[in-house]
């Protein structure tokens, strides 16, 4: 008989002043359970022991704000979580005596603040032509861990030899960050499609926040009069950390979701193994 | 976080207590652990310790169990344990809940520690010990401690097991292990590399080289996994480096002392001095000697060898001082005089450094006795000398020190330098001049230094001469008319190689010589023999011998007188010797025998019967009889006979001792005369003393006209015959009859010498002062009683009055018994009647019986020579025919001193038989004392 750890679920991602559940699945083997802790950062919060009354013992620590209604043997619900609650998490199950077997496991979880708006593209000109350089920045909104920022060109990743930075700018109290990334390369008659040109900064944090903004520049040949389209695209902010929430637009960037949202499941089976 | 801090047992490697205190914790336990404040890879544990712990001993694994809340309580510990799989094990649990620590429950897992460990919750902090610690047990442990309220409190200990260096080895250059613990021998100078190996050991040790408690040489290197090497380079060993002590050390920790390995250096060291002891003074030839070196500082002991110059000596011997430091050869060296100026040298060796010899020496200084060599002059043949020539002898001398004294010898007597015989000793040589046969014989010469006498060989002086006349043969033959008589003439010459002539001179013709015919004659090297015999009266005369060599003629022939024979001379100076009661021996001087052989008769006769008591006859003139009565007066007539007839005869009186009468008497009359005797001595003493001063201004007074008559004074008239015929008495008394001074002076006490003759004065003194008056008074009765002699020539103012009046005194019975009485001293005051014996010569012969008998037999003993001239010549002194001899050679002093004496004798008793040609019947005879 050996007691054994089935699964511990920690979301590798949670949103600030949202809740956090951590799960801990162990099978016995008939084994007497003596005790299930967690750590944080190797310091116990909460502890389950069948023998005292009550079995639950939770412990101070900082960022830390166990849901005792919501907390079992098996999971562990932490409320309104700060970004000092980003850290690793340890379950550990002990058997009874005399050998007190135990199992433990662990994993890392981020707490993230979301920028409050999406990026924004600064320095374009309403009209450009070929042989014309375009200068334009993208600024990403006050977050934690800072966005990353890319540059779509008429929907396609701009060439990396056009990028500068990013820069990253810290700011605030709580050290929220902001991004710059500048774009700059010289028009050419390619870049037109039937006489426009889209310009997209997208702005993203891991898989829990998608949004972009982009910019219609028109070409010189066409006398109507330029018209500088500017639409941002909203991800909002899903409720887990398993689910990538593509902010979908209306532009014909849509085809991308499907390969997002693969990518985020893909790591979030990673880090539920 | 907590941060626990332990107690480190820390230790300091040089630190030989703590060496100890290291021992009983490798015993005990030992752990040394540091903390680290750390968050693990999963953030697991709070703290992570390490922990060493050496293979064998003891790990104490620490896990702080004290709450960090007052008041909470410690449940249960878990000590896991991280396997190859990365799940940590639990192997170790202390369960409490519900009940104190020391009701706890420790559970362990039997697998794994196998009951090695257990948990002290009670230590400070709580620790884990595991005992017997193997190698597996190295690892990662990790300790959780649950409270009952505060957090759960996660610790992680990294134990690692040292396991320590197995071994060393210490090898020299050639990688050979050194065996028992002894590095080298090496030699001063020399340069060395040690090597330490060590074997084992996980961590892979330190090896390090020391001397006591410096650290020599850290440079270690590892070899293989196993092994780590450090070789320790040695440069130029000193003296001081011997026994130094070179420790390898080997450590891969702190917890328990280091393996360590020592060796101990030996060495070869030089001789640091050589001392030849003592000082170098100068040594004597064959003596032995023991020279002592010292050579100090080698090791091995030094090879010890003596030198004198080049060559290597033997005969030492070496002790070895208990240290070993020091070995001293002993030399036991006998110079010889070549070694003088040689250098002796001591030489100490060590054999296994080259050129490591060092030596001390002396330049001999060898002192010796004088060699010498003598040798005749260069150009002198030691065959050819003869007298007349000068001689000399070189001295070759080799001495050290230098001779101080070169003396000669002749016949090992010693020379002198006496230019007036002409021997001239000069430094190394000797010089005779104008040598006489009498310088021949055995010559040396003798150096001496502070070593002693060295004489020279013997070189043989043979001075050559012709013959001469060997003195003191018999001169005068008295030979019967037909008797054959050897006349034997003996010459000494050089060589002896003689021709001999013998002639014949008849007294009646000088002029007629006539040689002896060759069948007479025998003749035998120096030594000639010729049978003579004279037949009738002119065949007596004179036989001249004389002898010739290769050097020359002799020059004076020897002389013999052919006498006729006649009657003996009288026996003279007849002594009573010794005196019996019952015997008398009585002793004589012989007188000329006539010239032929003569016997000698005693004849005793009792004086008051006058009959012929006893009658002895010798060959010698000396007599003795015994078997006489006792206390009888005697006369002793004594006389020489042979063919020709007796000689006069000498008489003697005396008497044999009584036996009883001289030990009885004495006592009583000694007692009866007392009272009177003093005031007789008293009477007499002045008496004397008055007789004394006359018989001075007598003498005195005499001596200035004795000259006068000297020849008659001491003569005697001849009691029997003074006429008889000259033929029958030979002068052989001449020979004592002259050549004394004394004879020409009255006044000096004859014969006797100046002692006796002060000691008779004295004695007379005495007498004169002890004796009695009647002792003069009788002198003159006895003169009047004198009995049978008579003086021929007295003189009332004699000397000789005095001193015969003392002899001839018959004493009285009463002084008789006087003198027995008076003690030792005083009877020998009684003796001076001696001095009467002094008598004159034969004339007189008064004889001295035990003092109260005194008879003057005055025999004339001088006969009268009237053929003397005819037959003797005499050249100059009467006996001393060698004299003669020598006068003739050579006029010696004493030679002169004779002719100064001649005239006088002549002009006194005797004169010369040349030149008195009238016979003299009243011949002075002997009167010589």
């Amino acid at each position: 008989m050996s007691l054994r750890l089935v699964e511990l679920r920690i979301p590798s991602h949670a949103v600030r002043n949202q809740s956090a559940r951590l799960e801990c699945h162990f099978d016995l083997d008939g084994e007497t359970l003596y005790s299930v802790k967690w750590y944080k950062d190797g310091n116990e919060f909460y502890r389950f022991v069948p023998r005292n009354m009550p079995p639950v013992q939770v412990f101070q620590l900082n960022g830390v704000t166990v849901d005792l209604h919501n907390s079992t043997e098996n999971q562990v619900v932490l409320s309104s979580v700060q970004l000092t609650t980003t850290g690793v998490y340890r379950c550990e199950v002990s058997g009874e005596a005399p050998s007190f077997q135990t199992v433990t496991e662990h994993g890392h979880m981020m707490v993230v603040a979301l920028p409050e708006e999406g990026p924004r593209i600064t320095g374009g000109k309403p009209r450009y032509q070929t042989g014309d350089t375009v200068r334009v920045n993208c600024t990403s909104g006050r977050s934690k861990p800072a966005a990353l920022l890319n540059w779509f060109i008429n929907g396609e990743q701009a060439d990396p030899s056009f990028l500068h930075g990013p820069e990253t700018i810290i700011t605030g109290r709580e050290g929220l960050e902001t991004s710059i990334l500048g774009l700059e390369f010289v028009v050419k008659q390619k870049h037109f499609r039937r006489g426009d040109m889209k310009l997209k900064c997208s702005a993203t944090i891991a898989t829990i926040y998608w949004r972009s903004n982009e910019e219609s520049v028109e070409g010189e040949r066409p006398p109507r009069a330029s018209v500088l389209e500017s639409r941002g695209t909203v991800a909002p902010a899903g409720s887990r950390a398993d689910r990538v929430q593509a902010a979908g637009s209306h532009t014909t960037i849509l085809p991308r979701v499907p390969i997002l949202a693969l990518c985020s499941f893909v790591v979030m089976a990673l880090s539920l193994r | 976080m907590m941060l626990v801090s332990l107690k480190t047992f820390r230790s300091t490697r040089k630190d030989l207590i703590n060496s100890v205190a290291h021992f009983l914790l490798l015993m005990v336990g030992a752990i040394w652990f540091q903390s680290f404040h750390v968050k693990s890879e999963d953030d697991s544990v709070n703290v992570i310790h390490h922990v060493d712990a050496v293979q064998g001993g003891v790990a104490k694994l620490p896990c702080d169990i004290t709450p960090a809340v007052k008041g909470d309580k410690m449940h249960i510990v878990i000590w896991y344990k991280e396997g190859i799989k990365s799940k940590p094990v639990p192997i170790y649990t202390f369960d409490s809940r519900d009940k104190q620590l020391k009701q706890g429950k420790h559970w362990s897992d039997e697998h794994i520690l196998g009951g090695r460990a257990y948990f002290r919750y009670q230590d400070e902090p709580a620790k884990l010990t595991l005992d017997s610690v193997k190698e597996s047990d190295g690892g990662i442990y990790q300790c959780r401690v649950d409270f009952r309220q505060t957090p759960t409190r996660n610790i992680k200990v990294n134990l690692t097991v040292i396991i320590p260096p197995e071994k060393l080895s210490i090898l020299d250059e050639r990688g050979v292990h050194i065996p028992h613990y002894i590095l080298g021998p090496y030699n001063e100078g020399a340069s060395v590399n040690i090597t330490c190996v060590a074997t084992g050991g996980r961590p892979l040790p330190e090896v390090t080289w020391w001397q006591e408690n410096a650290l020599l040489d850290e440079s270690f290197e590892p070899l293989t996994a196993r092994r780590v090497r450090n070789i320790l380079h040695l440069e130029q060993l000193e003296r001081r480096d011997l026994h130094r002590v070179f420790t390898c050390q080997a450590t891969n920790n702190e917890l328990v002392t280091p393996i360590s390995s020592s060796v101990t250096l030996d060495m070869n060291l030089r001789p640091l001095w050589v001392k030849l002891l003592g000082e170098n003074r100068p040594l004597s030839a064959e003596n032995t000697y023991e020279l002592n070196c010292e050579v100090v500082g080698s090791r091995p002991p030094p090879t010890i060898t003596w030198w004198k110059g080049s060559i290597q000596m033997t005969n030492t011997r070496e002790t070895t001082s208990p240290d070993s430091n020091t070995t001293t050869s002993v030399l036991t060296f006998s110079p010889t005089i070549d070694d003088g100026g040689k250098f002796l040298s001591c030489r100490g060796q060590q054999q296994l450094i080259p050129k490591s010899g060092i030596e001390d020496g002396w330049k001999l200084d060898i002192h010796h006795v004088p060699l010498v060599s003598l040798e005749l002059g260069s150009n002198l043949n030691g065959s050819t000398i003869k007298e007349g020539v000068d001689v000399y002898f070189e001295c070759n001398i080799k001495s050290n020190p230098w001779v101080y004294k070169v003396s000669w010898r002749h016949n090992a007597k010693v020379l002198y330098n006496n230019a007036g015989v002409g021997t001239i000793v000069s430094n190394q040589s000797l010089v005779l001049q104008n040598v006489t046969r009498s310088r021949s014989g055995l010559y040396t010469c003798v150096g001496s230094n502070q070593e002693g006498d060295g004489e020279s060989n013997v070189v043989q002086l043979d001075v050559k001469f012709a013959p001469v006349c060997r003195p003191g043969q018999p001169k005068i033959y008295g030979v019967a008319r037909q008797e054959i008589a050897e006349i034997r003439c003996e010459l000494e010459s050089n060589p002896t190689d003689i021709q001999f002539t013998w002639k014949f001179n008849n007294t009646d013709n000088n002029l007629l010589t006539v040689d002896l015919p060759q069948n007479l004659i025998a003749t035998d090297r120096a030594r000639s023999t010729a049978s003579y015999q004279p037949m009738t009266e002119r065949d007596y005369g004179t036989l001249l011998c004389s002898g010739s060599n290769e050097i020359g003629d002799q020059r004076e022939p020897c002389v013999f007188y052919i006498n006729p024979a006649g009657k003996p001379d009288s026996l003279s100076n007849c002594t009573i010797q010794n005196q019996t009661v019952e015997s008398l021996h009585v002793e004589c001087i012989e007188g000329f025998d006539g010239g032929l052989h003569q016997e000698f008769i005693m004849e005793l006769y009792d004086t008051l019967t006058r009959k012929l008591v006893n009658n002895v006859t010798s060959k010698i003139p000396t007599f003795t009889v015994s078997g006489l009565e006792s206390g009888l007066e005697f006369q002793i007539g004594l006389y020489a006979i042979n063919k020709k007839g007796k000689s006069s005869t000498s008489y003697l009186q005396t008497h044999t001792l009584k036996s009883a009468e001289k030990h009885t008497a004495l006592t009583p009359v000694l007692l009866h005369i007392t009272p009177i005797l003093g005031i007789l001595i008293g009477v007499v003493s002045s008496l004397i003393l008055v007789a004394i001063i006359i018989i001075l201004v007598i003498r005195v007074r005499g001596a200035s006209s004795s000259d006068d008559y000297k020849d008659s004074r001491f003569s005697c008239r001849d009691g029997e015959n003074n006429s008889k015929n000259s033929m029958q008495t030979l002068s052989k008394e001449l020979n004592s009859s002259t050549d004394s001074l004394e004879e020409k002076n009255p006044d000096i006490v004859p014969h006797n010498s100046g002692d006796s003759e002060y000691q008779e004065e004295e004695r007379a003194f005495e007498r004169l002062n002890n004796s009695s008056v009647r002792n003069y008074n009788r002198l003159q009765t006895l003169e009047d009683d004198h009995q049978q002699r008579v003086y021929d020539s007295y003189n009332s103012n004699e000397i000789t009055y005095a001193e015969l009046s003392l002899g001839k005194q018959q004493l009285s019975p009463v002084i008789y018994s006087n003198q027995q009485s008076i003690p030792m001293s005083v009877i020998r005051t009684q003796e001076p009647t001696l001095y009467a014996q002094i008598d004159v010569s034969k004339c007189v012969q008064p004889t001295y019986l035990n003092s109260n008998s005194v008879s003057f037999s005055c025999q004339s003993s001088a006969v009268p020579h009237q053929h003397y001239s005819e037959y003797m010549p005499r050249p100059n002194g009467e006996e001393h025919l060698q004299d003669g001899y020598t006068t003739a050679e050579t006029p010696l002093i004493s030679n002169r001193e004779n002719n100064v004496i001649q005239p006088l004798r002549e002009g006194s008793c005797n004169r010369s038989p040349m030149s008195a040609t009238q016979p003299r019947s009243t011949t002075a005879t002997a009167t010589r004392f």
